[in-house]
């Protein structure tokens, strides 16, 4: 076999799940329940135990069942629960998660303790042997079954999506009006509950808990930092996940690294990256913005200030740069700063080292001084 | 009947009054799942802390864990502040994910680089291992406890204004950000030392469920934080019971109940009896906006 298909392969079932997660992420982030990813993936534990109990038999379609059962039974619970704990929905998922994954490992400890079920590795899924599991149909192989499970997923998400798309946009952002309007809002819960929990468990059955949420989260949170509306967020996201996973997959397989530790760490610091350099709200724009704004106040504080003085007449005195650093407390670089403010407006200049404010910077000053903004 | 080993029945009794104690704190601060999020934390922590020292010792390893727990929950504070639609759950998620993933990333170069590296000590430290509980664990989370305890109820006054009305404390001149910085640490070194003993998962369920489970009974702080402490003591105390009989009632030889899940099964059961069963105390059906300093 060709040493690369496995790489290939292993490349397109992430892939495939980045899509899934890009899609569910933004739907989490805006209900603020991200962390259902980390909580879902350890209340299977809890499905596959049962599963086990009734038909122990290592790998059967039971257990997928069984997990995926119990993934969207946490999930519903922990949503109701955070009706009653009045909107508390981190301690609703942090008193669910718990108690399905110890009734998982209590039944597997009475029940199933001798045999090769182990709960770390069921746990831990792990993507560079996710491909092994092929799909044969007739004797054909056609193909690794994470990315035909992934696939079937994103389709049916898509789809649900397109059909339900106004109602889902109302759900998200204002759920209140949705009851006002007439809309189906309970169903929508449950069809939002339903299609991020089947993303939730079966890409964390090819990926494990820890790429799972930092799919979730990271692309997520690139999206909704660069957009303002749905689609272009839901674009981002995938668009971030697919990048973090290819980034996280070329530094893997250059540095031998650990293929989930290198994409989450990937998808880690996209986010950061966006943190930092997003519009709006980034850390970078908002202190350029900050900036801005201080020389701006400096300079409507200048101009009011030498305006004052022209009037009483002493300004060849206090209007140069040491009077006005030492009368308004300010350092030379906010009143050189300030200044070039109302010089690139023609509202003051300098002349023979005094400020002096222009016909138009005359009425700018008595504009603010009588608080009216110009 | 045969009585529970000493070491594990003060553990546990200690974890309860701990957990109990932090949790209530954590609660009404609304960070019900960072527990969670920095044990996940410890994981780089003890790698680093191995990488440098060479040293399997669970002091080293703890102080690794304690170092990066801190400085996990710092910046999922300094995120939160900063961008306030990630509070809650956007940066704890990424925080979590980062923070595993960063140690996933280290383990796999650490197997290639360091000779001799099992994963017995490592990974354990991580799991907890309450079968193997001593009596230096029990004295940990009990010294950690009764250090804890006495911060919280010296300034007692203070952690209600701050946690009730952060503005106001700051206006009153309270030490806001020096009280909630040593809330942080405690929580951490809470968490770390825990670790170790009862495991991430039960750690987290105890954080989240004692406060829940004192929630419903009380509108006044001092009442809920001890309520909740002794709620904690009281599972606690019942766990190892409990585990011996049902070790007695479906145990095999060489096949032991885990003490872990029926801690957590009744901690969560005593949150759900109290959440939807009737009052204890009589008084309006408060919840959490309800809590009074």
């Amino acid at each position: 076999m060709n040493p690369f298909s496995g790489l290939f392969e292993i490349t397109v079932i992430g892939a495939l799940c980045a899509i899934g997660c890009g899609l569910a992420g933004p739907i989490l982030l805006l209900r603020r329940r991200v962390l259902l990813g980390d909580a879902v993936s350890h209340s299977v534990l809890a499905g596959i135990a049962i599963a086990f109990w009734i038909h122990p038999v290592v790998h059967s379609p039971w257990l997928r069942l069984g997990a995926a059962l119990s993934g969207c039974c946490a999930a519903w619970a922990a949503t109701r629960l955070t009706g009653v704990l009045r909107g508390r929905a981190d301690a609703a998922l942090g008193l669910v998660f718990p108690l399905f994954f110890s009734l998982g490992a209590l039944i597997l400890s009475i029940k199933a303790s001798n045999t090769h079920l182990d709960v770390d590795q069921v746990l831990s899924g792990n993507l560079e042997c996710s491909w092994l599991e092929r799909f044969r149909f007739e004797g054909m192989d056609l193909g690794p079954k994470a990315a035909w499970n992934m696939l079937v997923i994103v389709l049916a998400l898509l789809m649900t999506g397109w059909i339900w798309w106004r109602d889902l946009q109302i759900y998200l952002f204002d759920p209140q009006q949705g009851l006002i309007l007439g809309r189906p809002m309970a169903f929508l819960e449950i069809l939002v509950v339903v299609a991020t929990t089947s993303v939730i468990v079966f890409s964390f059955d090819a990926m494990g808990p820890i790429l799972l949420v930092a799919l979730l989260a990271g692309p997520g949170i690139c999206g909704w930092f660069f957009t303002r509306q749905l689609v272009p967020f839901l674009l981002v996201s995938v668009i971030a996940g697919l990048l973090s996973v290819l980034t996280g997959v070329g530094l893997a397989g250059t540095m031998d690294l650990n293929l989930a530790g290198s994409i989450g760490l990937a998808a880690f610091a996209l986010a950061l990256g966006t943190l930092l350099l997003a519009p709006d709200h980034g850390v970078i724009f908002r202190v350029l913005q900050a900036k801005r704004a201080r020389i701006r106040f400096v300079a409507r504080l200048l101009v009011v200030h030498i305006r004052q003085h022209e009037i009483r007449g002493d300004h060849a005195r206090e209007n140069s740069l040491e009077g006005l650093c030492d009368h308004l407390n300010l350092s030379e670089k906010d009143v050189l700063a300030g200044a070039s403010w109302l010089h690139e407006r023609s509202l003051a200049d300098w002349q023979n080292q005094i400020l002096a404010s222009t016909a138009i910077g005359e009425l700018f000053a008595k504009s603010l001084a009588e608080g009216q903004e110009l | 009947m045969t009585s529970p080993d000493g070491a594990v029945l003060c553990a546990c009794i200690g974890a309860g009054l701990l957990y109990g104690l932090l949790g209530s704190i954590t609660h009404l601060r609304r960070q019900s799942l960072r527990g969670d999020v920095l044990a996940h934390a410890a994981w780089p922590g003890v790698l680093v802390a191995f990488a440098i020292t060479g040293e399997r010792s669970p002091l080293v390893l703890a102080l690794g864990a304690f170092v990066f727990s801190v400085g996990f929950g710092l910046v999922i504070t300094w995120l939160e502040r900063l961008f306030p639609r990630l509070k809650g759950d956007g940066a704890p998620a990424l925080l979590l994910s980062g923070s595993f993933a960063l140690g996933s990333v280290l383990w796999s170069l650490m197997q290639r680089h360091l000779e001799g590296l099992g994963q017995a000590g490592l990974k354990s430290f991580l799991l907890g291992q309450a079968a193997a509980v001593q009596w230096l664990d029990a004295w940990t989370l009990l010294g950690v406890f009764s250090a804890a305890g006495l911060f919280v109820f010296f300034l007692r006054r203070d952690i209600a204004g701050i946690l009730f009305d952060r503005d106001q404390a700051f206006l009153l001149g309270q030490p806001v950000l020096a009280v909630e910085w040593v809330l942080d640490l405690l929580l951490a070194l809470g968490v770390v030392c825990g670790l170790q003993v009862v495991g991430m998962v039960v750690l987290s369920a105890l954080l989240v469920a004692l406060p829940l489970a004192a929630m419903p009974h009380t509108s006044r702080f001092g009442t809920f934080v001890l309520l909740s402490t002794l709620l904690g003591a009281l599972v606690g105390l019942i766990t190892p019971w409990m585990v011996i009989l049902l070790e007695s009632t479906f145990g095999h030889p060489g096949r032991g109940v885990p003490t872990g899940p029926i801690f957590v099964l009744l901690a969560t059961l005593v949150a759900m009896a109290s959440l939807f069963g009737p009052r204890i105390f009589s008084g309006p059906r408060t919840d959490t906006s309800g809590i009074q300093p």
